[in-house]
């Protein structure tokens, strides 16, 4: 079984530095270098609570759903969007 | 695991540089913390890592969770931020940078860092990879397209209860979730219900029943893929051969009635299996156990009682009698 590096909600803040990222004083996340806020496959920001999965890439944050994790992980094109 | 040991490594080794940095010191408390998180990174005692809460001051210790072995790290107990900052000074410590390639890195190969409630679904999806993709591969032309993803996801829940052992509640909610998300997109969320349970029962596997139903109805037969994905959306949506129970829904009564009720009717389906099975999982079991006792009395034809303690799945396939004609 691969191994997986699992963060607890509350550590996010101290955590996220480590893939350069930070989270901003509304709670969302940040790249430390652009100052951009990072955002879903929908282009949206979600907030720290919010979030289930720290996608591969700059940082994509994936909702706390269980749909939505799967679908970010899942590489076999069978979603419209794809 | 080799990314994952190297990016704790370098955690250890930029921590320790720090500390050189603040102080002339390697014999203090912080230190030794460092150096217990290097020793227990390489020990390689554990299958999963989780950064959760630990004792002020200590940077890493073995604990459990979900009965195996994980490396617990703190990192509100590691000045990260300071490691990540010195990193973008000109003139940086070698192991700040490390760190950040480290890191980034794990990130990369392990295709994202879940958090602690979403945790085994990437790990499952990655081990049980080519259980999913049989199955997709089967279906990928002969069903809806809208419930591709349903299946996908009905296939990564089966294959986490079966890897991680779910309890029912967290069963009920991964399958509102699935059952949400397909309504969101304005389909009904009861067919996502009935595939992630006719996917539960394996009767979507390779060589079984909506496998053979493919090869009676299309290969051997004179349907087109187009009938029978139409055919497969009704075997969804109406749910003719399969009675799911589960504790405190519905009385015996209920479902002696609903067995009977469907297996009067399941020989008049195209591509029929030409049974129907109550399936009881976990608590279900002693329900479908006095569903038996009651069915004996009333069923005309064959009734075969199959358990599967693995699975803690109890099923009763009725045969209905076909009628002569």
């Amino acid at each position: 079984m691969p191994t997986e590096f699992i963060i607890s909600r509350s550590k996010l803040k101290s955590f996220l530095p480590l893939l350069g990222a930070e989270v901003t004083e509304e709670d969302y996340i940040r790249d430390i270098d652009s100052q951009e806020i990072l955002t879903n496959s929908d282009d949206e920001p979600i907030r720290t609570d919010e979030i289930g999965y720290l996608g591969e890439g700059s940082i994509e944050p994936v909702e706390d759903d269980f749909s939505s994790i799967v679908a970010h992980l899942s590489d076999r094109n069978i979603r419209d969007e794809e | 695991m080799k990314e994952v040991v190297e990016a704790l490594e370098k955690l250890a080794e930029a921590a320790s540089a720090h500390l050189r940095e603040a102080s002339d010191t390697k014999y203090g408390a912080v230190a030794r913390s460092a150096r217990e998180l290097k020793q227990l990174a390489r020990e390689r005692e554990y299958e999963d890592v989780l950064d959760a809460d630990l004792p002020p001051g200590q940077y890493a210790d073995i604990s459990t969770l979900d009965e195996n072995d994980v490396l617990l790290v703190d990192t509100d107990n590691i000045p990260v931020r300071e490691l990540v900052d010195g990193a973008r000074n000109p003139n940086s410590k070698s192991e700040y940078v490390d760190l950040l390639i480290a890191f980034k890195q794990l990130h990369k190969v392990t295709d994202g860092f879940p958090i602690k409630n979403r945790r085994g679904i990437a790990k499952v999806m990655k081990s049980e990879e080519e259980v999913i993709d049989e199955v997709i591969d089967l279906f990928r032309d002969r069903i809806p397209s809208q419930l591709l993803p349903v299946l996908e996801e009905a296939l990564v829940l089966r294959e986490m209860d079966r890897v991680k052992g779910l309890s029912q509640d967290e069963v009920r909610d991964l399958r509102y979730e699935i059952g949400n998300q397909y309504s969101e997109k304005g389909n009904d969320p009861q067919e996502a219900q009935h595939l992630v349970s006719l996917c539960s029962m394996g009767y979507l596997d390779d060589g079984d029943v909506f496998d053979q139903m493919y090869d009676s109805l299309v290969v051997e037969g004179d349907k087109t893929q187009e009938e029978y994905r139409d055919i497969f959306k009704r075997y969804v949506n109406k749910n003719p051969f399969a009675v799911f129970v589960r504790p405190q829904d519905k009385s015996v009564e209920d479902i002696v009635e609903e067995a009977t009720d469907k297996s009067s009717q399941i020989l008049r389906w195209p591509g029929s299996p030409e049974f129907v099975e109550i399936c009881g999982k976990g608590s279900a079991r002693d329900l479908v156990s006095d569903v038996y006792e009651e069915l004996e009395g009333v069923f005309d034809g064959e009734i075969e009682k199959y358990r599967n303690d693995d699975l803690e799945q109890y099923i009763l396939t009725l045969y209905p009698e076909v009628p002569i004609e």
